[in-house]
């Protein structure tokens, strides 16, 4: 090279180096965006799942604690009637039969939208509780275990309620599974979550394409909000497995 | 060690990708097919190269017809990756029009046996849009952390390598008369660039998820 073609080759790497550090400025750019953006995403998560769960248990308290003892009221006064007949004494059992009937769906419902025990006895013995609903109808075997060295928070454990509400959901819908295994650890550090079906499985590809469902991303969410990662495996004919950890 | 030798090692960087994506191969998703394609591509054609620079002094023919295969393929991977969902037509007309300005550039208007810059300027600038267009839907769809994200870090490799080339093809295409020394010092840059984005994709290679995984 000549002086003069030294010099274009400067040229050439000075500019070279001015657009390595747009490139650079860009690259980081993105990720900062990228951060900014998902963290965006989970407070929006986080805001409507709060206001989902808090009106939840409102309802349910309102059901509970205000419906129920009125109909209680209601079948208390309706059996102190004095009956004339039998058809009279007929129909005030067949009043009263319905009550009680009433009375069950309402504390079944409220214990659906938001189970009293959670708040009252923690993750575990709620999980427990329903579980051994869930038996006597599903023809399959929950295997659960669990320590729970530490109470969770309610907002968590209400997530980790979910969570587990929505995999069980999931199993006796589309898995036709025999066995279900749910583990969760809870120490002073962490929140160890796993689950394993022996049902058909799915193609992550094919069901992360046309899903209409909203269960798993639901999920996802809650543990992303949480502030942890949740890996859910799966193949046709193996199950599913999912699994994460959250720090408390 | 002379230059070319240093080019010959260096371009052989693309076999840490290349292995792990042989290993990796059957675990991973449908649609990281083209990225894997492209790593042996770029290995098959770099050994090519050196085969094809010591018979015949030139490297032309094999050059040509792989920067129109890698273009194929990023832009397929682009596709898999969901760029051209709103408009699929896009990725047709992008390969067609790919397709006939490379056989503009080297059948009829010059030959294969020469480096013909036009198609590799408008190849690299559509790939640095493209990767471009890709990370910016990164910012709004991604939940994984960029640096461990293989679409990124792909996208990343892209668009250092392309604006790069897009850069010194736009500067030989103004400069005819640079002598010899003057094109292989130019190009010693883009060898060093390749190399560090070989590491890239292999880095990316490695972070690509299993394919019984899933987000959502
Ligand atoms: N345990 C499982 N076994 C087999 N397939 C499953 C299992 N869990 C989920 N899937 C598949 O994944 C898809 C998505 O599940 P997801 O929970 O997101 O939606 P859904 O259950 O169909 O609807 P939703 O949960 O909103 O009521 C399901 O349609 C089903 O095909
Ligand atoms: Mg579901």
């Amino acid at each position: 090279m000549d002086t003069q073609e030294k010099s274009i080759f400067i040229l050439v790497v000075i500019a070279a180096s001015v657009l390595g550090i747009v490139l650079l400025y860009f690259i980081v750019t993105i990720i900062r965006q990228q951060r900014k953006s998902k963290q965006l995403h989970l407070d929006k998560m986080q805001a409507e799942i709060r206001t989902l769960e808090r009106e939840r248990k409102r309802f349910a308290s309102d059901l509970h604690d205000d419906l129920g003892p009125l109909l209680s009221a209601i079948r208390f006064k309706i059996n102190s009637i004095d009956p004339s007949s039998p058809e009279d004494e007929q129909l005030i059992a067949d009043v009263s039969q319905h009550i009680d009937d009433s009375l069950t769906r309402i504390r079944e419902i409220a214990f659906n939208l938001m189970p009293g025990t959670l708040l009252r006895k923690g993750l575990v013995a709620t999980v427990e509780e329903i579980i051994s609903k869930t038996e006597n109808h599903f023809p399959f075997i929950i295997k659960f275990s669990a320590n729970e060295n530490q109470l969770v928070d309610q907002e968590k454990s209400v997530h980790l309620y979910r969570i587990i509400l929505e995999i069980l959901h999931n199993t006796i819908k589309h898995a036709h599974a025999t066995e279900l295994t749910l583990s969760v650890y809870i120490n002073e550090t962490t929140v160890r979550f796993q689950s394993q079906d022996n049902g058909v499985g799915f193609d992550p590809e094919v069901v992360k394409n046309n899903a209409h469902g909203l269960g798993l991303k639901n999920l996802q969410s809650r543990v992303e909000i949480m502030g942890g990662e949740i890996c859910i495996e799966s193949e046709p004919g193996k199950g599913v497995h999912c699994s994460f950890e959250i720090p408390l | 060690m002379g230059l070319y030798k240093i080019a010959a090692i260096l371009g052989y960087s693309v076999l840490f990708a290349a292995i792990i994506g042989l290993v990796r191969f059957k675990q991973t998703p449908k649609a990281y097919r083209p990225f894997f394609y492209l790593v042996w591509l770029g290995l098959v054609n770099h050994t090519a190269s050196l085969v094809f620079v010591h018979y015949f002094h030139s490297n032309s023919i094999n050059g040509n017809i792989f920067v129109l295969l890698e273009s194929l393929l990023f832009l397929y991977l682009f596709k898999n990756w969901g760029l051209f969902k709103s408009k699929p037509i896009t990725f047709f007309v992008l390969s067609v029009s790919l397709i006939v300005v490379w056989i503009v550039d080297n059948l009829i208007l010059h030959s294969l046996l020469s480096a013909n810059a036009g198609f590799r300027i408008i190849n690299a600038f559509l790939l640095v849009f493209l990767a471009i267009e890709q990370m910016t839907h990164l910012i709004t769809n991604a939940r994984k952390k960029p640096l461990f994200d293989p679409v990124f870090i792909i996208c990343t490799g892209i668009l250092i390598y392309f604006s790069y080339k897009a850069f010194i093809e736009v500067f030989f295409l103004m400069e005819t008369n640079a002598s010899l020394s003057l094109i292989t010092n130019i190009y010693a840059i883009l060898v060093y660039i390749n190399c560090f984005v070989n590491l890239l994709y292999a880095w990316a290679a490695l972070w690509i998820p299993r394919k019984n995984q899933s987000l959502f």
